[in-house]
Formats: structure tokens, sequence, C-alpha cells
């Protein structure tokens, strides 16, 4: 047999894997601990940045700005602030995603969630639902433009 | 005197570390700096970079000791007696 009475070689071979997958682990867990607001969370105490009320419905996206005024399929937003955005939905469960962000938040009706993000870098950025919704579900996407 | 074979695993595990710093370095860290232009994404990249080059430096190990004592020594296995 190849590894026969290889015990250093086998023990490396542990040691190895578990360093590697511990450092997985710990990596993970200091992260999210101290990143909580970038995950997606009920709504609950105050919310950081410029908020922004998201709602999806099948099968747009509606963005409403702090000062009231609505848009659809489109949010414009400034270079290096930071806003949170309170997700909701009107009927079925859609999932906002902006991959460039590293944003993804359900909206579920009747339980708004919030996550707080920066844009550090001017353009044009797309966003879709990532949770099948319907049949009209690819057209829930829509783009961010950062100025 | 270390084994023929044994010689041979440790030369992949040090082409599996290579890899792993030619992908991290040259073409996934390049990648994700790129696409990503946000908080969280960016202060993720320190985690999400290393994580996917290990994970293509692993695959390759697999691969490599999979397919290499085939190739090399015509190891196929032993014959099962039906």
């Amino acid at each position: 047999m190849l590894l026969k009475n290889k015990t250093i070689l086998e023990i490396i071979w542990i040691v190895a894997v578990i360093a590697i997958l511990g450092w997985a682990a710990v990596s993970n867990a200091s992260y999210t601990l101290s990143h909580g607001d970038n995950i997606a969370n009920p709504v609950g105490g105050d919310p950081e940045g410029i908020v922004i009320n998201v709602t999806g419905y099948q099968w747009a996206w509606q963005f409403q700005y702090p000062n009231g005024t609505i848009s659809t399929d489109k949010v414009v937003l400034e270079v290096n602030t930071t806003y949170t955005f309170i997700v909701t939905s009107k009927d079925v469960i859609h999932d906002l995603y902006i991959p460039q962000f590293g944003v993804q938040v359900y909206a579920v009706y009747g339980h708004p969630n919030q996550v707080t993000f920066e844009p550090l870098k001017k353009g044009t950025f797309i966003f879709e639902c990532v949770e099948y919704c319907g049949e009209y579900h690819y057209e829930m996407r829509g783009t961010v433009v950062v100025v | 005197m270390v084994d023929k074979r044994v010689r041979t695993l440790l030369i992949i595990f040090v082409e599996g570390i290579v890899v792993y710093f030619i992908t991290s370095l040259l073409i996934i860290g390049p990648l994700f700096r790129k696409f990503y232009v946000g908080q969280p994404a960016v202060g993720l990249l320190p985690f999400a970079i290393p994580y996917v080059s290990l994970g293509i430096a692993v695959a390759f190990v697999t691969i490599a000791m999979t397919i290499y004592p085939v190739i090399k020594f015509k190891d196929r296995g032993d014959v099962i007696e039906e």
C-alpha cells in the first residue's frame, strides 16, 4: 500500500485539513459577528445612512427615497455614501440581489428586512430578483446608477 | 530515501501550492477586485479570494492525484476476480 507506515505524512494531512477548515470557520464567524448590518436582518434599531424603502411586487422593484420620490426598476445612489435598504414585498416572496455590492435580501410580505451597504465606485450595475416568483420573474431586474 | 510514489504525491502538493498562488495573485484576485465595487463585497475580498483560490488548488491536487499515477505508472489498480 502506498501510504503504509507513513504516519508522519498522514498526521501532516490531517493537521493541514483541520488547519484550513478551522481558518475558514474562524474567519467566517469573526466577519459575520462584526458586520451584522451588512447581512440582511429583520428591521430593528436605528438604520445606518440614508434609508430607501424597497418594495418588490410581480414583477418590478419600487424604490422610495427619503424625500418621497418613487422610481421603478432603477435606483440612483451617491458614491461613498452609506445606504440602508428596507425591503418588503406586496405579494409573493422576492429576493433582491446586487452582486457587485455583495447585497442580497429577501422581500417578504409583512416582514421587512434591512441591509446596509456602500457603493465605492461610480457606474451602472445590475440588480435582479433571484427568487423565482412567477411567470415574469425574469422581468424583475433593473439598474443601480452610482453617481 | 523517500518512496518514488510518495515523492510524486509531495510534488503534486507543492504544485497545488503554486497553483494556489498563481490563481489568487493573477486570476481570482484581479478578477474579483475589478468586479466587486461596494461594501460589504469589497470587505469580504480578503476571505473570498483565498477561499476560491484554495478551491481551485484543491481541485487541481485531486485531479492530479487521480490521473497522474495512471499516466505515469500505468497503475490501474488490482484486478478484481469475478
